[in-house]
């Protein structure tokens, strides 16, 4: 879409004056975070055997699935030949990295549907056998790809897979995320993506934010929903996990910077410029203070200034400081997908995009994108039912 | 049928597809190709193009023939070649740099001639470059380089992701609405293999644009390259530009 010339800053390349990559590049990331995000908070318990993460674990596989199945449409909405959008794992051209993606998705998705085909195996086959007819039933007969046997040795099988599946499964997600990373960083004309850091920054905001939604969903679960009391020695786990993973994060990202900085290469001043101006509002205040500084603050009195007693504080605090993450790394990569692109290849000037609503490539089909991984998780979770294992286990 | 039949049958019906796929087919395909190309010969030449911005007055004929030629959309928006405007003024360092409407309606006097140190302009167009970023990054091959030199996006295969123009460093690519496909310049591809020159050199007035094949020690642009000190834009990019310009300050990106 074309950019508002009379909001140019200096010099830009005639040809920029055309915005290629928009809000779908935006949601793109962050929902390929939110994957990667989900299944590391699965791994904790499934992989490390931390059980404060039991009550998730298997909701945030579920989850991990819903929003792996979204993240390509974003693309696919940005496209401007959609039916041509399956050539790229068709005749995929190997020097490519968002060719290359295609079959780091594929693979990911392979692994996670075996992980969870193995993880919901009893509740497939108990629910396939159920004698009352329904849909469900019906489902979950096909699921269960014709293998009705849950003895005791067939389910030792089916836990050490799943475990197995689970170990590979958080390279996967990793590789996953960061090559998301790789897609941006790779692109050497371009100063503000251009980093080997790149991946490792994707990667660990992916993480911070399937944290931050994971408890999110919890708290739903948990609070709205009822299912069951908020374990506390969950939260806590959370409140450790979020505060670790965002330390390490802002490092990265304050890494990034100072190098920019120090180093003082061509591109330092333009970018001082595109910070100072066109990304004050939604980097410097919006990821950095308000986005970041905010929930680390809040984290920090939860680990060591509000007592355990205090738990509807604490619950409530959290979910604030989780939601601030979540609206922190879409920022994130607002600022990386927007940013670089308001800051001219010449490094003479710099420009501000306008975002519309009502196109394919809107905002609103972006809202509608974000939302959907939840109906489809919905829709999985009536099926798989991951929170009734856990009820008869606290029972 | 037998079981024995079914497997001959089987057996003799995937030959006869892998031997016509293998055999018969590319051969048709070759020969399509050599009717299209009517007989020219990519790999008999090497393309190279030169600009001399010590000649370049700024007209804007290169842009205005550009746009008709190729059917460029006529907005300030897509450009296969444009010009740029450096001028530095006294007791500035920078230079002050700008390209109105991508100097298709020439430019427009915007400086007092006493307050003008220096000033040049420089004709900006793909680089065709050696080592093609855009080339590398598109994730379907609808990109690709040719023998004799030149980049070409194929219009039937691009998908339309826009990889490639990010990947650009030169900014010379843009997406053309009416194919839905990535688009830049081919130094009028369909042009020089009838053995023309690209349209923006025939349009220059003053001879800044130069063109040839550089495996002709004879043609213009080996003698401009031999002649001149010549410069290529971005050579940190490690994409080896092949545009070869004389009379560029380094400030020129």
């Amino acid at each position: 879409m074309p950019v508002d010339l009379s909001l140019i800053k200096g010099f830009i390349y005639p040809n920029e004056g055309w915005f290629q990559w928009s809000f779908m590049l935006v949601i793109y990331p962050y929902i390929t975070g939110l994957v990667a995000g989900a299944f590391v908070v699965s791994a904790f318990y499934e992989v490390f055997h931390d059980e404060n993460f039991k009550p998730v674990s298997k909701l945030a596989l579920i989850c991990s699935l819903a929003f792996l199945i979204v993240c390509v449409m974003p693309l696919q909405f940005h496209l401007t030949h959609h039916l041509r959008g399956f050539e790229i794992f068709m005749t995929p051209h190997l020097t490519s990295a968002m060719a290359g993606f295609g079959f780091v998705y594929l693979w990911y998705l392979l692994i996670l549907l075996l992980e969870i085909w193995f993880n919901f195996r009893e509740k497939i086959v108990e629910g396939a056998e159920s004698k009352k007819p329904s849909f469900r039933r019906f489902i979950l007969r096909i699921l269960l790809l014709g293998s009705h046997d849950v003895s005791e040795k067939a389910m030792k099988t089916v836990h050490k897979v799943a475990h197995i599946l689970a170990i590979i499964g958080i390279p996967s997600a990793c590789f996953l995320h960061g090559y998301v990373g790789f897609i941006f960083g790779s692109i050497k004309a371009n100063h503000w993506w251009a980093s080997p850091l790149m991946p490792f920054i994707f990667l660990l905001s992916a993480v911070v934010s399937g944290v931050a939604m994971m408890y999110v969903l919890y708290w739903i679960c948990c609070v709205i929903i009822k299912r069951e009391p908020m374990n506390h020695k969950t939260l806590n786990s959370f409140i450790q996990m979020l505060f670790g993973f965002l330390i390490v994060d802002l490092a990265f990202e304050g890494l990034e910077l100072l190098q920019i900085f120090y180093a003082h290469i061509e591109a330092t001043e333009p970018i001082k410029e595109l910070i100072k101006n066109e990304l004050m509002g939604t980097y410097v205040w919006g990821q950095a203070i308000i986005g970041s500084g905010v929930p680390l603050i809040i984290l920090i009195f939860l680990e060591w200034i509000i007592p355990w007693s205090k738990k509807h504080l604490r619950q409530g605090l959290m979910l604030i400081a989780s939601l601030f993450v979540l609206g922190s790394v879409l920022l994130m990569r607002w600022n990386v997908v927007i940013g670089g692109q308001e800051l001219s290849r010449s490094l003479l000037g710099t420009f501000h995009f306008t975002e519309v609503f009502g196109t394919h490539e809107g905002v609103g089909v972006g809202i509608c994108l974000l939302i959907l991984p939840f109906i489809l998780m919905t829709i999985f979770s009536l099926f798989l039912d991951p929170w009734e294992y856990e009820k008869k286990e606290v029972n | 049928m037998k079981r024995r039949d079914f497997i001959k049958a089987t057996g003799t019906i995937t030959l006869a597809a892998g031997a016509y796929l293998t055999v018969l087919k590319p051969s048709a395909n070759a020969k399509e190709e050599k009717d299209w190309l009517n007989g020219y010969d990519w790999s008999k030449h090497y393309w190279g193009f030169g600009i001399d911005c010590t000649k370049c007055i700024g007209c804007g004929s290169c842009v205005r023939a550009c746009k008709e030629e190729n059917d460029v959309p006529k907005d300030p928006y897509h450009f296969r070649c444009w010009v740029e405007r450096y001028v530095y003024l006294k007791g500035e360092e920078k230079p002050k740099v700008d390209s109105p409407n991508g100097g298709y309606d020439g430019f427009p006097e915007k400086y007092k001639k006493e307050e003008v140190l220096k000033a040049f302009f420089v004709p900006k167009l793909c680089n065709q470059c050696a080592v093609p970023a855009c080339v590398q990054v598109c994730p379907v091959g609808a990109t690709y380089q040719t023998k004799d030199g030149v980049v070409l996006v194929d219009e039937d295969y691009c998908i339309g992701c826009r990889y490639c123009i990010e990947a650009c460093p030169f900014g010379a690519r843009y997406m053309n609405d009416e194919t839905g496909c990535a688009d830049k310049c081919t130094w009028c591809y369909h042009r020089i293999t009838k053995g023309l020159k690209p349209v923006c050199v025939e349009a220059c007035p003053v001879e800044a644009r130069i063109f040839g094949d550089l495996k002709d020690k004879d043609s213009d642009i080996s003698k401009f390259v031999e002649k001149h000190r010549v410069s290529k834009l971005k050579p940190d990019m490690g994409c080896e530009a092949r545009v070869e310009y004389n009379g560029i300050d380094s400030e020129v990106r």
